[in-house]
């Protein structure tokens, strides 16, 4: 194969090696990479290498059946300068949603002034403004403000 | 897929407990320089070794169903 053919090659095992395990018989030096478990065969005898040296290893056949690792996964978090960027705009637009969340709710309370001593009841609405008035007048006699 | 003492054997090649383990995920590379037995090895792994062990069934099932379709590329002698 020429050369592109086997830059396609290697990406295309490259992406099936996520979730295959892949045995590639050649001798070509092209493939050689220490990213691979290559297992050399020496003529005349009878010993196999095998140079373990696969840096991505996953020592269970199905992709599946691992737990993921959330210590690891937080930790990556702070490995990347641009992981780091992503997690402090986060931070950011989570503060100022709750700073907006908070003025929000401020806004939404009663700003009436506060009342003179003399007047015991403040409130709003219109439904039971009568019974309460009355029951005021009837109970203390003291004037009660709308 | 883990090979234990598996024999290699022909006119020109003899492979003696031959142990490798293809249990991790990821690409294994067989090399070596010709006739050390690369093809052989292979050959023997796919389609006549039937001692090899899984760790999981799932995997031995598979493996035996789609043993008649393994992939063979040949390419040209390279240099």
């Amino acid at each position: 194969m020429d050369d592109h053919s086997v830059s396609q090659f290697i990406d295309l095992i490259k992406e099936l090696s996520r979730s295959k395990t892949i045995i590639i018989v050649t001798h070509d030096p092209r493939l050689d990479s220490d990213n691979y478990t290559n297992i050399i065969l020496k003529r005349n005898d009878v010993i196999i290498n095998c140079n373990t040296i696969n840096k991505n290893k996953i020592n269970v056949g199905y992709q599946d059946k691992n737990k993921t690792n959330f210590i690891k996964l937080g930790v990556g978090l702070f490995k990347n300068y641009i992981n780091f960027i992503t997690l402090f705009v986060t931070l950011a637009v989570i503060l100022m949603l709750s700073i907006y969340t908070q003025l929000q709710f401020k806004n939404g309370f009663s700003t009436d002034e506060i009342p003179p001593e003399n007047v015991i009841l403040s409130y709003k609405g219109e439904f039971y403004i009568d019974r309460v008035v009355d029951a005021c007048r009837a109970v203390c006699g003291l004037f009660v403000r709308n | 897929m883990k090979i234990k003492n598996m024999f290699v054997q022909n006119k020109q090649i003899h492979l003696k407990d031959v142990n490798i383990d293809f249990s991790n995920i990821g690409i294994y590379l067989i090399k070596g320089a010709n006739g050390s037995g690369k093809t052989s090895l292979i050959e023997e792994i796919l389609f006549k070794y039937n001692d090899a062990t899984f760790s999981y069934e799932k995997q031995l099932w598979s493996f035996q169903k789609k043993q008649t379709k393994f992939i063979h590329l040949y390419t040209s002698k390279f240099g």
